[in-house]
């Protein structure tokens, strides 16, 4: 028998108050307003009090309005049925179709046992040579695009998506501008990508606990696709609207603030939603892909501060372009070594000489003269930018470590780049051209 | 212990970590130690931490408190991994100290060319490489050579991942040779190439097996282009 409590005692924020009795932690619970009826969830218990955040916002709700507990914590259909599908941020259809309700699983579980997981071992090729190249993406892996509002984040995250080699892809928009899903919306239609994917969108227009639902929300559903073999794509945009939702909500609640009012708990709330990320030994992956804002562009943050520690890297989108430098994937060496013989040394030697580039550049700026050697860096500074860098590149792995000998070659004779013997002897492209140019 | 300190409502200190920090980092550490036995064996707990300071800020509480009670310090830096300088352990900002197996003076030649190296390149960003003599853009040369080719490893060479002491030791003793010879060149450019050339053989001569054939014979490659340059 469900109880209705029908005796509000307060309401602050988003959050409401009512005394009951047999109430779980995290239990959901319907109110009815005269609005409309919104569900909600039990996040504090303190005696006979219980305080719900109410998923559709506080507003409108009275004190003499009813609360309904369900006895389970939130749940979400999944299967196939969603393939295609927009849903939002409790889970509700946006897209004008039938609400689902089919293969119910609770969301917010514990993450996969270590047991059943095995190291990563397979490369997502997105055609980016920033990433293929430099830092390899890995099936399974769960990584940060560390950005600033403004940069193009959104359209990495959606290229990845149509590019790499998936079976599923779910979109967890948090705090989304309403032209950003569309984007997306449109992005995977065009490439015939909508059919594969589920989106869980909660735009900036949204009650914030939706917010916190998205990720939980995305991660159940993909978590039943890899049970079910399939190699599932998660994208989270923008993973610093979640925490500052949770802020919100801590505040609220009265917690004692922690960095910077975030609450102290950040670090084990992100890393309940990145360690979703799994590799099964007898089935499909989840890889996690998260946009992370970084407020006036401070690596400090807390958010991207704890982020950090969790996830395998971070990729740095600054200026339009995949940094470089601080962009790191933790996994790269699982599968770098796999690809071809001169992968790594491409990798290590294309930074090293990009490293000095930069150093020259300083110098530059600093209006000191160019020596010859300042030259071939330059030269070289500008091609790798240009044919590596750029976001427009999209080429294969193989076609960019080709690209990555012939932009060595055209800068720097073979001893000035410290690659060994062995391996010039193998790749270093048209000496002979060279030498009948250098002639001219 | 943040994030239960906050959940206990404990008064947060430096950066909300709780007031106690220092104290049960110490702690920790100092349960490493060499012990004597009652029968007389001796018995040893080691203890390495990583660190991960937000932002590689070394000032940060955790840091600062795990650097008052350690015995030894890498630094792993931001700037030498983007250079792609593996290990990535800065030379300069760590220290030890417990005594290597090199002896103490040479190990000292060899920090004091890289502090050199370091201050001669710190100038070359005011002054321009136009504004340094070529003693000093050698001094300069040395030191990114034996940066590159004695500091830095391969973790993906078989050979070079893992260096035993007897290498280490006896690569040492060339390393030692070139900080020492006063090796004289008309323009820097001609000094470049020549580091430039020599870091490269001397990389190549890492992935080689120790005494083996191969190995003596480019060891003679080497010493013969050091020999060559200054007669």
């Amino acid at each position: 028998m469900q109880k209705v409590y029908s005796q509000i005692l307060q309401i602050a924020g988003d959050v409401i108050t009512v005394e009951a009795e047999g109430v779980g932690y995290a239990e959901i619970a319907e109110v009815r307003t005269r609005y409309g009826i919104s569900l909600a969830q039990v996040i504090r218990l303190d005696g006979r009090r219980v305080s719900l955040q109410v998923f559709a916002g506080s507003r409108g709700v009275s004190t003499g309005d009813p609360v309904r507990f369900f006895g389970h914590p939130m749940r979400v259909a999944t299967g196939s049925d969603l393939l295609g599908r927009i849903f939002n941020g409790s889970g509700q259809p946006l897209d004008g179709g039938p609400a689902l309700a089919g293969n119910l699983v609770e969301t917010a579980g514990p993450p996969v046992n270590p047991v059943q997981r095995i190291i990563p071992r397979r490369m997502i090729r997105t055609n980016i040579p920033m990433i293929d190249v430099f830092n390899s993406l890995v099936e399974s892996q769960k990584l940060p695009i560390f950005s600033i509002a403004g940069e193009p984040y959104n359209d990495v995250l959606a290229r990845i998506a149509v590019q790499a080699q998936v079976d599923i892809i779910l979109l967890g928009g948090m705090g989304l501008k309403y032209d950003d899903y569309l984007y997306f919306r449109d992005a995977l239609e065009e490439h015939g990508a909508l059919a594969r994917a589920i989106f869980f969108v909660h735009t900036a227009a949204d009650p914030t606990v939706e917010c916190l639902l998205v990720p939980d929300l995305a991660l159940a559903v993909a978590e039943q696709f890899a049970l079910d073999g399939k190699r599932v794509l998660v994208l989270l945009s923008d993973m610093t609207n979640f925490c500052d939702a949770l802020k919100e909500i801590a505040i609220t609640m009265e917690q004692v603030p922690s960095n910077r009012g975030y609450p102290g708990d950040l670090y084990s709330q992100l890393a309940a939603r990145y360690e979703k990320a799994v590799d099964f030994e007898a089935a499909g992956s989840i890889t996690v892909l998260a946009a992370t804002t970084m407020p006036g562009d401070d690596v400090t943050h807390p958010v991207p501060d704890n982020t950090g520690y969790i996830t395998d890297g971070q990729f740095y989108l600054k200026n339009r372009v995949i940094e470089p430098f601080g962009s790191l994937s933790r996994l790269k060496q699982q599968v770098n070594g796999k690809t071809r013989d001169d992968h790594r040394t491409i990798m290590d030697t294309m930074i090293q000489l990009f490293a000095s580039y930069r150093e020259t550049l300083e110098k530059q700026a600093m209006g000191f003269q160019m020596s010859p050697w300042d030259k071939k860096l330059l030269r070289y500074g500008d091609l790798f930018e240009k044919e590596m860098m750029a976001l427009t590149v999209n080429v294969p792995l193989e076609r960019a470590l080709d690209r990555g000998w012939e932009i060595l070659a055209e800068s720097f004779a073979p001893e000035e780049t410290g690659i060994k013997k062995s391996m010039i002897e193998k790749f270093w492209p048209g000496r002979p051209k060279r030498a009948k140019d250098q002639a001219h | 212990m943040r994030e239960r300190s906050g959940r206990l409502e404990e008064i947060p200190g430096e950066e909300a970590f709780p007031a106690y920090l220092e104290s049960r980092i110490a702690s920790f550490y100092e349960r490493a130690g060499l012990v004597q036995l009652r029968n007389g064996e001796k018995g040893a707990v080691t203890i390495g931490g990583a660190v991960s300071p937000a932002g590689g800020n070394f000032e940060e509480p955790v840091t600062q408190a795990t650097l008052k009670v350690v015995g030894a310090f890498h630094g792993l830096s931001r700037a030498r991994a983007d250079a792609r300088r593996y290990p990535s352990v800065d030379p300069l900002d760590s220290w030890s100290k417990y005594t290597s197996f090199i002896e103490a003076p040479k190990v000292k030649k060899g920090i004091d060319i890289l502090k050199k190296s370091r201050s001669v390149n710190q100038m070359m960003k005011v002054i321009g490489e136009e504004g340094t003599s070529i003693g000093e853009f050698i001094d300069y040369l040395k030191g990114e050579f034996f940066d590159a080719v004695y500091l830095q490893q391969n973790a993906f060479d078989k050979v070079d991942e893992s260096t035993t002491d007897d290498r280490q030791k006896y690569v040492y003793g060339l390393m030692e040779e070139i900080i020492d010879k006063p090796f004289e060149f008309k323009e820097k450019d001609e000094a470049r190439k020549f580091f430039q050339e020599l870091s490269q053989m001397v990389i190549g001569w890492n992935s080689v097996d120790f005494k083996s054939d191969q190995f003596q014979k480019e060891e003679k490659q080497i010493r013969d282009k050091i020999s060559n340059v200054t007669s």
